[in-house]
């Protein structure tokens, strides 16, 4: 117990992440041991005073930009990107996960590794080590969802691929399954010589987990059909399939009357 | 967006080259107001909210969405922005010009 009043002092004294990355925390339970509720508790309020931290960073890291008058004030910024809060939470993040293994905030916290080191080359080896306890400590967790319903939002880096793969043949629930086949086949059919695989996932995910949900009223069987469609029909090198419609002014249009142009199609809103 | 979007029709002759909005406002009231507010001079289809038929057969899923198309309507970029999309329709215009004059032409 004085072991989590300890951490969630440190957690809570706003020490550097640098300096918190070369402290050695850890609470009492290891892994494959049962998680008590206090355990889950204590690493559940460090967890949220680590990431309170993260976002009082980037509210910092953000303020020069948010700072600026005019768009082209805003353009003229250069953040550095070796100062980002997404690179310096990367191993206090990775850290808290080994020092509260097996809890719901572990997984967290290896959620967030996984998404900030997915866009940095030079630290995928953090990337890995997340994937691997992933894979390993939580591979029946429902939480595992939510880990991986965005994944496709990534890099299709083989540390994202090798965490679907894994996520997709060893959990045994339909929710996470569906989640994790849908980014695994998104993923996959964005590059060209892996679009065929890409595709057949997209399609087993309609037949398979086409009833499971996605978001709020959107089941994968929807949400599916648009990316198939994307799959097949809007890659660069196909012929722009047709839009007719009515204009704001209310005229028809079509877009096909403006072959002979190069044209910027331009999906807006003003909000 | 619209100060970049409004420098590329006035760098770009209109017969080569055009902006096509595909607008997704809940109201076509801020769709009207904004075009009128940004002086927006090409033209939008009217969606009818980010779940509009156009949007979703597309799978836009994120705005802005940009398509580049060439002349034969093929498309050949999506989502570049700034320098790259200036860059990619310099690209096109030029490939149009070169293939509508053969060689050995004049």
């Amino acid at each position: 117990m004085l072991i989590h009043i300890l951490l969630a002092l440190v957690l809570l004294s706003g020490i550097t992440p640098d300096l918190l990355a070369l402290e050695t925390v850890t609470t009492g339970a290891r892994s494959g041991d049962e998680v008590t509720d206090q355990q889950q508790a204590a690493a559940t309020k460090a967890y949220e005073a680590l990431k309170t931290r993260m976002d009082e960073a980037w509210t910092e890291y953000l303020a020069p930009l948010r700072a600026a008058k005019t768009p082209e004030e805003r353009d003229a910024i250069e953040l550095d990107p070796a100062k980002s809060p997404s690179v310096l939470f990367m191993a206090p993040m990775l850290k808290f996960s080994k020092a509260h293994p097996a809890t719901d905030a572990s997984l967290s916290a290896l959620g967030e590794v996984i998404r900030m080191a997915s866009r940095d080359e030079k630290n995928s080896w953090m990337m890995d080590e997340a994937v691997d306890v992933v894979l390993v400590d939580f591979i029946e967790h429902e939480g595992l969802q939510d880990l991986v319903r965005f994944a496709h939002y990534n890099p299709p880096t083989q540390s994202i691929l090798r965490l679907l793969r894994g996520v997709s043949d060893r959990s045994s629930s339909r929710d996470v399954k569906a989640a994790s086949y849908y980014s695994l086949g998104k993923l996959l059919g964005k590059n060209k010589e892996t679009r065929v695989e890409g595709r057949q996932l997209l399609g087993r995910v309609e037949k398979e987990f086409g009833d499971v949900i996605f978001l709020r009223e959107t089941t994968y069987g929807q949400k599916v059909k648009g990316d198939i469609f994307e799959m097949e029909h809007l890659q660069i090198g196909h012929i722009a399939p047709e839009i007719i419609g009515q204009t704001i002014a209310g005229n028809l249009m079509q877009l096909s009357a403006f072959r002979s142009k190069v044209v910027v199609l331009d999906f807006w809103g003003d909000w | 967006m619209y100060p970049h979007e409004r420098s590329l029709v006035e760098k770009h002759p209109a017969d080569k080259f055009a902006i096509v909005g595909v607008n997704s406002d809940r109201t076509i009231e801020t769709a009207r107001d904004a075009v009128k507010k940004n002086e927006l001079s090409w033209r939008s289809f009217y969606d009818g909210g980010t779940d509009g038929p156009i949007s979703s057969r597309w799978n836009v899923n994120g705005w802005p969405t940009i398509y580049v198309i060439d002349a034969k309507g093929t498309i050949r970029f999506k989502d570049v922005r700034g320098d790259e999309l200036d860059s990619a329709i310099e690209m096109l215009l030029a490939e149009m010009q070169s293939s509508s004059e053969p060689e050995g032409a004049r």
